[in-house]
């Protein structure tokens, strides 16, 4: 991780930083848990623990109802990752190598340094353990240290008042609502709320989350099985 | 970090849309923004005419637009002489064949003397979005019926021929002259990017974001009917 260094580019590069981006093979882990790029060979780990109506309420494009259309929203992000999109990962358990969810960097903009989060599912077991927390550490930490991103964003349905919520705990600030801006698959027209943390206010975020992440533990012995 | 900016205003940026993340565009509905690039679109009513702008179009706007207080607010581009006219021509051309933004010329419909300049951009038929921007009056139509005139034959359009849900406006903060005279015109106040765009000079720029939805524009068609 520490040998991305893509800022010794000379200026007329910079579009590079893009490509760069998206070639690289990005590996973030802690001692709970790894995040690495999302594979076509991770797929079928993948449709068991994201296959739960509950995680694609909020998904405009995808209703998450079979096997096929999970198989088909991961294998769209993997191609996503090939026309710079968005760069999807899996999230697994460091351990005992259990698949935890899905994630994803997204609207990428190195002229701007603004990068996006989301495209998040943590499958039911691995909800409430402080999993996606360290997600949030692992992704935030990379943004701002290693991509020196001064601002990330989110975007979330106006009625995902869950995430809503955790994402202002987590510290990000409420922007706007981008008012009926997107045609869901459902037909709704949905609201969509954006929020953002700056370069300025990571440190704080982070002391805040690392405080947080102390009180609670992931291991697998924590958590309640169904 | 200055020469670094400078570099990047030669790639347009309208990353705006973000709010959506990213989406498949499907086939069905790239033809239809395809067909919206290669329409001639003329909006015309008594006071004022658009009409797309062209290359050529640089010999009418050269009297109007070489005014450096008329950029100040624009985050890639200043435009003081000749060159950095022609230069933000190409640009906007270039963004209309890359279907990323369609240049219109602002023209006064009694007299037929160029008033200046504006956009469609960000259209999306798949969600039914599209953005009002890149707005350059010359100095003497800013208090004028000229803003007016051509933000309503836009919006007509918009809404009565595309067929949008939703206009949206991407402004400068600190433009604070444009964020009075959308509210002016019933367009909704959404809130605030902070710090999103890094702009030529190198400072980050808060974008206000504002709109008009479809069931609100009968309204606000109302109130144009009357003022205008």
């Amino acid at each position: 991780m520490k040998n991305l260094k893509f800022f010794s580019l000379c200026s007329d590069e910079y579009v590079n930083k893009t490509t760069l981006f998206f070639q690289k093979e990005i590996v973030l882990q802690n001692d709970e848990i790894k995040l690495s790029p999302l594979k076509e060979s991770s797929i079928p780990l993948m449709t068991q623990p994201l296959f739960d109506k509950s995680l694609w309420a909020y998904n405009p494009f995808y209703k998450g109802e079979s096997i096929e259309e999970i198989e088909n929203f991961l294998k769209g992000s993997i191609e996503a990752r090939k026309n710079q999109k968005k760069y999807p990962f899996i999230i697994k358990t460091k351990k005992e190598n259990r698949v935890v969810g899905t994630t994803s960097f997204y609207n990428i903009f190195f002229e701007h340094e603004c990068i996006s989060i989301g495209w998040t599912m943590i499958s039911k077991r691995f909800q409430k353990t402080g999993a996606n927390l360290h997600n949030k550490l692992l992704l935030l930490q990379y943004c701002f240290e290693e991509l020196e991103m001064k601002r990330v964003e989110f975007h979330l349905d106006l009625l995902n008042q869950n995430s809503f919520v955790s994402l202002l705990k987590l510290g990000a600030k409420f922007e706007t609502v981008f008012r009926s801006n997107i045609n869901m698959i459902s037909g709704r027209r949905r609201d969509t709320v954006t929020m953002a943390i700056l370069a300025e206010e990571w440190p704080h975020v982070k002391s805040n989350l690392i405080r947080r992440l102390n009180k609670k533990n992931i291991s697998d012995s924590d958590i309640k099985l169904p | 970090m200055f020469s670094f900016a400078k570099n990047l205003r030669n790639l347009n940026i309208l990353h705006l849309n973000l709010a959506r993340g990213f989406s498949f565009e499907n086939i069905n509905m790239s033809q239809k923004t395809k067909l919206f690039f290669s329409k001639d679109i003329h909006l015309e009513n008594k006071k004022l005419k658009m009409v797309p702008l062209k290359g050529s179009d640089i010999s009418a706007l050269r009297p109007i637009l070489l005014d450096k207080s008329l950029w100040i607010y624009n985050p890639n581009f200043v435009c003081s002489n000749e060159e950095e006219l022609k230069n933000y021509i190409d640009k906007a051309l270039e963004q209309k064949a890359s279907q990323k933004r369609y240049p219109l010329l602002v023209l006064d419909a009694a007299d037929g003397r160029c008033t200046g300049t504006t956009s469609f951009y960000n259209a999306s038929f798949e969600h039914s979005t599209i953005a009002i921007g890149y707005t350059v009056l010359g100095k003497e139509f800013h208090k004028s019926h000229v803003n007016q005139n051509s933000k309503y034959l836009l919006l007509e359009y918009a809404f009565e021929e595309l067929g949008m849900q939703r206009v949206e406006f991407f402004l400068e903060t600190l433009n604070q002259n444009s964020v009075v005279s959308l509210l002016k015109m019933g367009i909704k106040h959404e809130g605030i990017l902070r710090s999103n765009i890094l702009t030529r000079t190198g400072r980050r720029r808060d974008t206000t974001v504002m709109s008009l939805l479809s069931d609100e524009w009968p309204k606000v068609k109302e109130k144009f009917k009357k003022k205008l």
